[in-house]
């Protein structure tokens, strides 16, 4: 994919801000242009379990295949047999199945979340041949694959000549089963579906909504943390179906009632205090695209043949970061600029921010036409920017650069009753990244955006609960209004399964959960 | 006779939609609508749903799937009943063809006539998409099929804990 946006460059733009700031306010036109975007590949994450073959047509008159177990987890043995079939034939027994893709609308001044999209496929899971009579028995394993109902075909000739089917059951396992306060707890399931209704995970800890989890990415298959909370004794956690982000609450009258039932226990053992800050972040993968927001193809002057690359590609404000650069005029003034953007969403109507871009420094090109410079990297809004080596008023070069959002302070002790605060930098404002969900001892409490207050956001919180320790989960969240899409899943709540399957993995966003803890007293 | 009046508006607004395609598919001879509603007589150890004759398209094993057809014929608007169809079944992947049967159902003082028949989900019938093609052959030879798609899924749900 690649950024096609125009933007209009204009000189009047150019101000001074102090005695070296300069910042350009530039037209945005951004495009529209939503994409099913390849899903990264995420360590761990199982493969599609076969070749993928055309799944045949239907037989005018089809037979059934009998299916034994056909209810049952991944890893389980189970036959397909059939019978009354042509004689003598080499049968492809079929799984359909699924690849979902995240759709991302990916432009030059934002990313939106558009939703996803899912393409049905068979794959050859099993071959046998027909004998004399028509029969055939296959045995094979049920793979780690999405979960939910499965169609099997014994394909013949390109016909579907009989029909199976087979029940693929969810797994949601934690581990371990108890621990003091604080304990991180991994959940892990395996058989998340693909279909809208059985995509979505939602946990319930003691009846208090913590996030939503979801596997479109990783075939159904995930783990992801949360922590223990609450008075020594046994606390639930509830894996609920859902289709959105909260659960369904009558799962068992719907179509697909095998998402339901998964409540697990775990007991506090006791309050040793409240643990460090920890930051998690998302597995490390390799982005499938490359287009990054204010990294403007079309920015850089046609002719020229200009290189810049950086030491790092990502870290939080501040960083220090040696930029290199060759192919630019020699011996002439070099300015090195930050591309971002400055607005917000509330109560957007029309054109709610514009691209800017901040000097990071100046620099003379040596006699071979290269540079090398280190820059810090502003505090401001986090995400992707980009780094600009201007000459003569004309860019030459650009890279771009991820933000990381990063934790600045929280109190350690708050009276009971009393307001407090959680302050954040690096926050960024796309869709993917503008927005980060609270919990307070695994409940959901709300969200806190930092695109306004240019990447630094200052959460109000209020110390409630006894005296004790009390968790603050900050996790990542897809903000999906402003501009709103039909039917996008996992808006606007903590989107808990972030580290392995998120819409902005493909993207390059690394977000991560930051996890904090008060002591609560009288 | 309400009944037949939404029918024949149903009847009319498929006439409607199926208008633009029409120069892309056979001269239909016939119209049918087709429903599933879930029987009141299901097979012995299957809970009855609390609720019957309710239109679903989402079947347990064990469960009783009654189809339901109304139907015409698309040059005269004659209703299609024993005295123009020379046959109507139901054809199931797996199964017997499941003859249908014209017949008043609902209580007596609202009877509607229309074409049913009932089909108990065996318990080892395939999970997942199964099609039921419905047939019609009326007296003077024209044909009407319609294929029908349902979902089966297990008789319970396994618990998990």
């Amino acid at each position: 994919m690649r950024i096609d946006t125009t933007r209009r460059i204009g000189r009047k733009g150019l101000a001074i801000l102090g005695t070296v700031a300069t910042v350009l306010v530039l037209g945005s036109v951004a495009a529209a242009d939503p994409t099913a975007v390849p899903a990264p590949v995420v360590p761990g994450a199982p493969r599609v379990p076969g070749a993928i073959v055309d799944p045949g047509t239907p037989a005018d008159t089809m037979k059934t295949l009998k299916t034994t177990p056909d209810d049952a987890v991944a890893g389980t043995k189970f036959t397909v047999t059939g019978a009354g079939l042509p004689a003598s034939k080499d049968v492809t027994v079929v799984w359909m199945t699924a690849n979902v893709r995240y759709v991302l609308d990916v432009k030059s001044d934002s990313v939106d979340y558009v939703g996803r999209k899912v393409d049905k496929i068979g794959v050859a899971l099993g071959a046998a041949k027909t004998d004399a009579a028509g029969a055939f028995t296959s045995q094979m394993t049920v793979p780690k694959d999405f979960g939910g109902l499965h169609d099997l075909y014994a394909v013949v000739d390109g016909v579907q000549v009989a029909k199976g089917g087979f029940l693929l059951e969810r797994q949601v396992t934690i581990a371990p089963k108890r621990g003091p306060v604080g304990t991180p707890i991994t959940i892990s399931v395996v058989g998340m579906g693909s279909p809208t209704y059985e995509s979505v995970g939602a946990v319930l800890y003691d009846n208090h909504y913590a996030g939503a989890v979801s596997a479109n990415t990783t075939r159904g298959v995930t783990r992801f943390k949360i922590r223990a909370a609450g008075k020594p004794g046994v606390h639930w956690i509830e894996y609920a179906g859902s289709s959105h982000t909260v659960p369904y609450l009558n799962m068992e009258q719907s179509p697909v009632p095998w998402t339901d039932s998964h409540r697990l226990a775990f007991t506090v053992t006791k309050d040793t205090g409240a643990p460090p800050v920890t930051i998690e972040q998302a597995v490390s993968v390799k982005p499938t695209i490359s287009a990054r927001t204010t990294v403007i193809d079309s920015d850089v002057a046609k002719d020229s043949t200009a290189k810049v690359t950086l030491d790092s590609t990502k870290g939080p404000i501040l960083s220090k970061v040696d930029v290199k650069a060759a192919g630019l005029a020699p011996n002439a003034p070099a300015t090195l600029l930050w591309t971002s953007v400055v607005g917000n969403r509330v109560n957007c109507t029309g054109q709610c921010w514009k691209f800017t871009s901040q000097p990071l420094g100046q620099a003379t090109v040596a006699a071979d036409g290269s540079l090398a410079t280190p820059v810090t990297i502003p505090d401001g809004l986090g995400g992707w920017h980009g780094i600009q080596v201007v000459q003569a008023g004309t860019v030459m070069a650009q890279v771009p650069y991820f933000v990381k959002r990063s934790f600045v302070k929280a109190p350690k002790v708050v009276k009971a009753g009393r307001p407090f605060f959680v302050e954040l930098k690096g926050v960024g404002w796309t869709q993917l990244d503008n927005t980060l969900a609270v919990t307070y001892d695994n409940s959901y409490i709300g969200y806190a955006c930092g695109f306004n207050s240019n990447g630094y956001v200052r959460v109000q919180l209020f110390a409630t609960g006894d005296p004790g320790t009390h968790l603050i989960d900050l996790y990542p969240l897809l903000y999906t209004q402003q501009p709103a899409y039909p039917y996008t899943q996992l808006g606007m709540v903590p989107l808990l399964g972030f580290a392995r399957d998120a819409p902005g993995l493909a993207a390059g966003y690394d977000i991560p959960a930051i996890r904090l803890a008060i002591k609560v007293v009288e | 006779m309400r009944r037949l009046l939404l029918l024949a508006g149903i009847v009319a607004l498929l006439g409607a939609v199926a208008a633009p395609a029409l120069a892309q598919v056979p001269k239909l001879n016939v119209f049918l609508y087709v429903d599933t509603v879930n029987g009141t007589r299901p097979a012995a150890g299957t809970k009855p749903r609390p609720i019957g004759c309710t239109q679903s398209n989402t079947f347990k094993r064990g469960e009783q799937v009654v189809f339901r057809i109304w139907g015409s014929v698309a040059d005269t608007g004659s209703i299609l009943s024993t005295e123009n169809v020379k046959y109507a079944y139901v054809k199931v992947p797996g199964q017997a063809n499941m003859k249908l049967s014209w017949g008043a159902h609902g209580a007596t003082t609202n009877r509607v006539w229309f074409w049913t028949t009932p089909w108990i989900v065996p318990s080892d019938y395939p999970l997942g998409a199964v099609t039921a093609r419905i047939v019609f052959k009326t007296e003077d030879n024209k044909f009407g099929n319609y294929d029908y798609d349902m979902t089966i899924v297990p008789n319970a749900a396994k618990k998990k804990r």
